[in-house]
């Protein structure tokens, strides 16, 4: 039972943490990240290219996957997205599909449809507490999860930049008024939704194996998380998250697995429908 | 009536020239027209894509669905009840409308981008059950639909099929522009423009919507009929996520809100990957790269080109007879 | 005025458009060749073969090596003389695996190319998306996949039916591994389905009763909850029916949880994806499969290794490089069977008289009313990393 839960908790980090980089980019540069799913396989490959094929190990080739997140995001932001900023939601969100299409065929084309194994974070498999096995790979991912999202919320209430973003995404010409920089806080956004982007993709590739495609599934239900946050509230979207990770392990426990992919989407049409403000309403920590 | 068919005339007249054209040019040559037939048939769809998402601004992922709804009601009826094609396309076309409005119902109360993941969510659970459905859909393997006549005469040849095909879609495409002119059409226009200001006014704003997304299911219904007969085997990979997307991009790559724009971007679509075949594995990347380049440097869709051309065209004699005349800017609904 | 220049418009889009397929249409057939023989792809230097599969898209990794195999062994061939003094051509068309596009493909060959038959079909969608349309044309096609009813009489299948290899590799698992409580971890689609009918009859041939089915969707990549719930039912031995990363990843993580049952499943066990990402952890494992093993270190399977390498020497080994390199052996075989003569209708006739036909690293058998080439089975177990056969070629 305890597993359920943990394969649960884990799984539902990585939602928890892809959807906090979809929340931002969004409130903070009005654009629904489609893509946000292809930006973690390409930073997950580029720690893959680091580690293996440059030699240098899994420690360096995650931090240097870190690096190119900044660059990733900081170049995207800043060369596709900030000068078409002033679109409608529409245009963005077809900029987005669009980015999703491109950088799929890029990841194919230059390393390859097949699959390969990621180097493992540790070497530890499993932990073993009181004679239940827990799987050390999503030990990882809670605490990655932890982690992320204790400083992101940090950023985001205590630190100046953190504080502009949030002015920024409320009203973003009175954030202007106040001397909020736009550049600058879309351009934190997307590097903080790539270097997510980057932690997700190299949990996921280790604990599975990395492949081109691996985020198909992943980012729908980061997607539910998004809702359940009402698309506003950082807490919301980690709770979401977390939420949504439990519930599928709940349905393949205790009625079939066969059923658990659809647990998200039938979350997202239920909260659209009945409550679009999402599960918690009153949690805007945008508004503190 | 007379009207609508002289609109429709011209374009109807260019289509079959190019079809006798190619008919000419090669008697067994199906690949062509296939691939044409393919066009129009995303094109119907696309065109219902453009009035909900385009016009009525409800941004929607689940086109592919509603082709989904259309083309297995066709086959289950076709193969369970022993229906003839005809009936058991526009049973089908209107089970797809029914099932497809009642995605305006969480619309109605939702703003752009809610409506777009909750038609995401839709589009991809409706395909899952599809496919958990055992004897009846035929579960993951797939439908065969039995040969399809109607009234008698037997669609067994691409060049009969492009008949078939044809007529719905240049019924689509006139009818659909006609109807952005008359006044349902302009009240979606104005519900995305200014919904408070056409509240105002009187449009019942949610009545409006419901209409669009019946619309557009319908045209989806009546798309998805058409690809079973084309196809003659339906399955699920037939209709997914990444289908659905690519309807998008047909859209925005005409505009969004253009008729015209939207069929175009249908023919570009479904024709590109046959241009791009000697790319091979490239090809995915070059298109994604080239959408990417449209998208983001061309907003208003490949027919600008095209509109700016009509423009200019249409200065110029303004000039000529009275100055200053005042000229729509491009992208807005003018058509 | 609004009524005109909607007019005006809508004619300049569509006859935009339009005019762009006419021209595109004539730009297209004025650079075809003609196709006007009096059997189409042959030639007197050239036999033109066509396929349509995945080129680009999730399942390449699937396509690639079946297709550099099979232009090893063509290429060999070509080497060697050729067919009666003609070369094999071989034209590969992509389909993303969309079954509009196969269709498209498919006719583009067809008419545009004018090949002599399809060689080279993946994945059951796409095959059954042509199926009607090369039968109505009388056009001979060959598969990767088992040739379920509808194909015959001009479709060709190459891999056995996924029921008679889960029904082999049960049964062995029962009756000769002894193992009571058999368990089945299956994908939720076709693969799956046909899996369970062979398990189900072997099963009851033995009198077992199946304790636990758990199934996953088509593109799963966890399978904590599957392994969780078979390790709850306390099965020992599981049969495992779905594709290899799948199949890898279960065994895996049942692993972590120390779940280790008896695990056996069909061909995908022979796969590289499988060793690799389970390296030691694939020790114990067995599997039914139609080809000799990448991983058997016997003579046929090392020959076949160096043809391909030969051509491609970056090749990643994949199990569906056997099944290309036999089908295209199968072919080959084939064509010189039918002699300088070269018709469609002789290639059928020679395909049904075939009878047995030994490829280098596949057991394959034609007949009228057979047309599927898998012939026979043999178990394989996983000892020191290497795949060892624990029985000869079964017949079917």
């Amino acid at each position: 039972m305890i597993q359920y839960v943990m394969a649960g908790l884990a799984y539902g980090s990585l939602y928890a943490l892809l959807g906090l980089g979809l929340l931002l980019t969004l409130r903070t540069t009005n654009v629904l990240n489609f893509a946000q799913g292809e930006l973690s396989t390409l930073l997950a490959f580029v720690c893959f290219t680091i580690a293996v094929t440059l030699g240098q190990g899994i420690g360096w080739a995650f931090i240097g996957s870190l690096i190119v997140a900044v660059i990733v995001g900081l170049t995207l932001y800043n060369v596709i997205i900030f000068p078409i900023r002033r679109r409608d939601q529409e245009r963005l969100a077809t900029v987005a599909i669009s980015l999703k299409l491109a950088i799929t065929g890029l990841i194919a084309l230059y390393w390859g449809p097949e699959s390969r194994i990621f180097p493992a974070l540790f070497d530890i498999e499993r932990i073993e507490i009181f004679g239940t096995i827990i799987v050390a790979d999503q030990v990882w991912m809670i605490l990655a999860g932890l982690i992320g999202m204790v400083l992101v919320g940090v950023f985001l209430r205590f630190t100046s930049l953190g504080l502009a973003m949030r002015v920024a995404a409320e009203n973003p010409d009175l954030a202007q008024l106040l001397g909020v920089n736009l550049r600058v806080v879309g351009s934190a956004a997307w590097v903080a939704a790539a270097l997510l982007g980057s932690v997700t993709g190299v949990l996921l590739a280790s604990t599975l194996f990395l492949s081109p495609f691996m985020m198909g599934l992943v980012v729908l239900k980061a997607f539910t998380a998004l809702v359940i946050g009402g698309m506003v509230s950082p807490f919301g979207v980690v709770i979401g998250g977390l939420l949504l990770g439990l519930l599928e392990s709940f349905v393949a426990y205790t009625l079939t697995p066969l059923l658990q992919d659809s647990v998200g989407l039938l979350i997202i049409i239920l909260v659209l429908m009945f409550r679009p403000r999402g599960l918690f309403a009153g949690q805007e920590t945008w508004r503190a | 009536m007379r009207s609508l068919l002289s609109r429709a005339k011209i374009p109807l007249l260019t289509i079959l020239a190019m079809a006798v054209a190619i008919l000419a040019a090669s008697e067994t040559n199906s690949y062509y027209l296939y691939v044409i037939n393919l066009c129009m048939i995303n094109a119907i769809a696309a065109v219902g894509l453009v009035i909900l998402t385009g016009v009525a601004g409800q941004i929607s992922l689940a086109t592919a669905a509603l082709l989904a709804i259309g083309s297995y009601s066709t086959a289950i009826l076709m193969v369970h009840l022993g229906l003839g094609f005809l009936p058991a396309a526009v049973l089908g076309a209107f089970a797809t409308t029914a099932i497809g409005t009642i995605l305006a119902g969480p619309a109605l109360r939702l703003t752009g981008l809610h409506v777009a993941i909750v038609t995401l969510a839709f589009g991809i659970i409706v395909v899952q059950l599809i496919g958990k459905g055992g004897t009846f859909t035929g579960g993951m393997s797939g439908m065969t639909l039995p040969p399809v006549t109607i009234l008698g005469w037997a669609l067994d040849s691409e060049w009969r099929r492009f008949i078939v095909i044809l007529i719905p879609f240049a019924l689509v495409t006139a009818g659909s522009i006609r109807f952005l002119r008359l006044k349902p059409g302009r009240a979606l226009r104005a519900l995305r423009e200014r919904e408070l200001a056409a509240r105002t006014l009187g449009v019942n704003a949610s009545a409006y919507k419901i209409l669009a997304f019946a619309y557009a299911s319908f045209l989806g219904g009546v798309s998805g009929a058409l690809y079973a007969s084309l196809k003659g085997y339906i399955s699920v990979d037939d209709f997914t996520l990444w289908n659905s997307i690519y309807f998008f991009v047909m859209i925005a790559l005409g505009g969004m809100t253009s008729i015209v724009g939207g069929i175009a971007g249908a023919f570009v679509v479904t024709a590109a990957p046959e241009f791009l075949r000697g790319f091979q594995e490239a090809s995915q990347a070059v298109f994604g790269v080239l959408l990417f380049l449209i998208v983001v440097f061309f907003p208003g869709g490949i027919v600008t080109p095209f509109a700016g051309l009509s423009r200019l065209l249409s200065t110029r004699k303004k000039r000529a007879a009275a100055p200053g005349a005042n000229e729509n800017p491009p992208g807005s609904p003018s058509r | 005025m609004d009524s005109k220049k909607v007019r005006r418009t809508f004619l300049r889009g569509v006859n935009g458009s339009l005019r762009l397929a006419i021209l595109s249409a004539f730009i297209w057939h004025s650079a075809a060749t003609s196709a006007a023989e009096q059997t189409p792809g042959v030639s007197d230097k050239e036999i033109l073969l066509g396929g349509v599969f995945p080129v680009t898209g999730p399942v390449r990794f699937i396509s690639l090596p079946y297709e550099q195999a099979v232009k090893a062994v063509f290429n060999k061939a070509n080497a060697n003389g050729g067919i009666h003094g003609r070369k094999i051509v071989w034209r590969v068309e992509d389909d993303a695996y969309q079954p509009a596009r196969t269709l498209a493909g498919a006719k583009k060959l067809v008419e545009r190319d004018g090949v002599f038959v399809v060689f080279g079909l993946v994945g059951q969608s796409g095959t059954l998306a042509v199926a009607p349309y090369l039968q109505r044309k009388k056009i001979p096609f060959f598969t990767l996949n088992s040739a379920p009813r509808p194909l015959t009489p001009y479709g060709w299948g190459t891999q056995s039916n996924y029921g008679d290899l889960s029904y082999q590799i049960t049964h062995y698992m029962v009756q000769k591994l002894g193992l009571k409580r058999i368990g089945y971890l299956y994908q939720n689609d076709d693969l799956g389905s046909i899996g369970r009918k062979g398990v189900d009859r072997a099963l009851k041939e033995l009198g077992v009763k199946l304790i636990s089915a758990v199934g996953y969707e088509r593109g799963t990549r966890d399978f904590t909850t599957q392994v969780l719930k078979l390790r709850d039912a306390k099965v020992d031995g599981v049969v495992s029916v779905g594709i290899a990363p799948s199949v890898a990843i279960a065994i895996k993580q049942a692993g972590i949880i120390k779940f280790k049952p008896r695990w056996g499943t069909y061909g995908v066990g022979g796969s590289a994806i499988v060793r690799k990402l389970l390296g030691d952890g694939i020790n114990g494992l067995v599997f039914a499969s139609d080809i000799e093993s990448l991983f058997a270190e016997s003579a046929d399977s090392k020959r076949a290794i160096a043809t391909i390498r030969k051509y491609y020497p970056k090749a990643k080994p994949e199990f569906t490089m056997f099944l290309g390199y036999a089908q295209a052996q199968m072919m080959v075989h084939v064509l010189r069977a039918v002699g300088r003569d070269l018709t469609r209708k002789k290639l059928i006739a020679a395909l049904i008289k075939m009878g047995d036909f030994k490829s280098d690293v596949m057991p394959i058998r034609y007949s009228a009313t057979k047309h599927t080439a898998a012939g026979a089975a043999k178990i394989y177990l996983w000892k020191d990393g290497k795949a060892v056969p624990l029985t000869g070629w079964r017949k079917f």
